[in-house]
């Protein structure tokens, strides 16, 4: 993970220079672009706590007992 | 090949820390969002048969969130704020102060921006839906969707150096348009350290 947002670390040396317009736009996640790259990665650091944190119990729970019943 | 019960049951699982990332962007506070993702777990599993690839469960989901979500603000006529900055607390409040000053930031600007903009960012970049996934679960044509994306990406980066105190801060984002990567790269791991 970036330890700062936008870490000149986390730019691999093999990746080209990509310019905005250039970018591959089909796949946003997954565009042949630092940029872009960097961005996810910032964004994905904002929701940090929720997307690291497990499963509540509270969702484990409600599943296991909608199998449960459907398996009865 | 038709999902098991037990497969669709492990993957909806997996898939719980997206829905509530997402649903947090989508009600700004977290307590509100468990509830819109227990809501849309029980639609899900009710409605599982219908689910036609598996491969695109991720996308099935958030576009049951969506729907609930926005049944939901009908029935109770509940207003969302864009403006409420709840963004700012969701954060943990451990991470080396560097990051999560620009953490925080980014947050905040993401919290003040149209709704539309923020929303379009979380499904690409945060649940990393791809274009065409995004797109069916907002309902709208794929060439809107890649442009609000493209716009939302300009105002975050502009917004974010607009923050930045730096007279010079101009010159990030014109590196960053014109391509000079590497430039732009440069001057922010720059103006970081130097805000350190």
């Amino acid at each position: 993970m970036s330890e700062k947002l936008f870490d000149i670390q986390s730019y691999g040396t093999d990746r080209s220079m990509t310019s905005v317009g250039r970018m591959d736009d089909r796949h946003a996640p997954h565009m042949d672009s630092s940029i872009e790259s960097v961005i996810g990665e910032n964004l994905r650091t904002v929701f940090s706590d929720i997307l690291d944190e497990p499963v509540p119990k509270r969702f484990k729970d409600l599943l296991d007992g909608l199998l449960e019943s459907s398996e009865q | 090949m038709k999902h098991s019960v037990e497969q669709f049951h492990e993957h909806v699982l997996k898939l719980v820390p997206q829905l509530r990332a997402y649903a947090v962007s989508l009600c700004g506070a977290r307590d509100t969002a468990d509830d819109l993702v227990q809501d849309t777990l029980v639609k899900a599993w009710e409605n599982q048969d219908k689910l036609r690839e598996f491969s695109k469960l991720k996308g099935w989901l958030i576009t049951i969130l969506r729907n609930e979500f926005r049944a939901q603000c009908r029935r109770a006529k509940f207003v969302v704020d864009d403006h409420d900055g709840h963004y700012a607390g969701l954060l943990v409040a451990e991470p080396e102060q560097d990051v999560q000053i620009e953490i925080l930031e980014l947050a905040e600007v993401l919290a003040e921006m149209p709704k539309e903009q923020r929303e379009v960012l979380v499904l690409v970049y945060v649940n990393e839906l791809s274009y065409e996934e995004a797109a069916a679960a907002i309902g709208c044509p794929i060439g809107t969707l890649k442009s609000r994306v493209n716009r939302a990406r300009s105002h975050l980066v502009a917004q974010m150096n607009q923050n930045d105190d730096d007279a010079a801060s101009g010159d990030y984002w014109a590196a960053l348009t014109s391509g000079e990567l590497k430039a732009a790269v440069a001057y922010h791991a720059n103006s970081v350290l130097a805000a350190c």
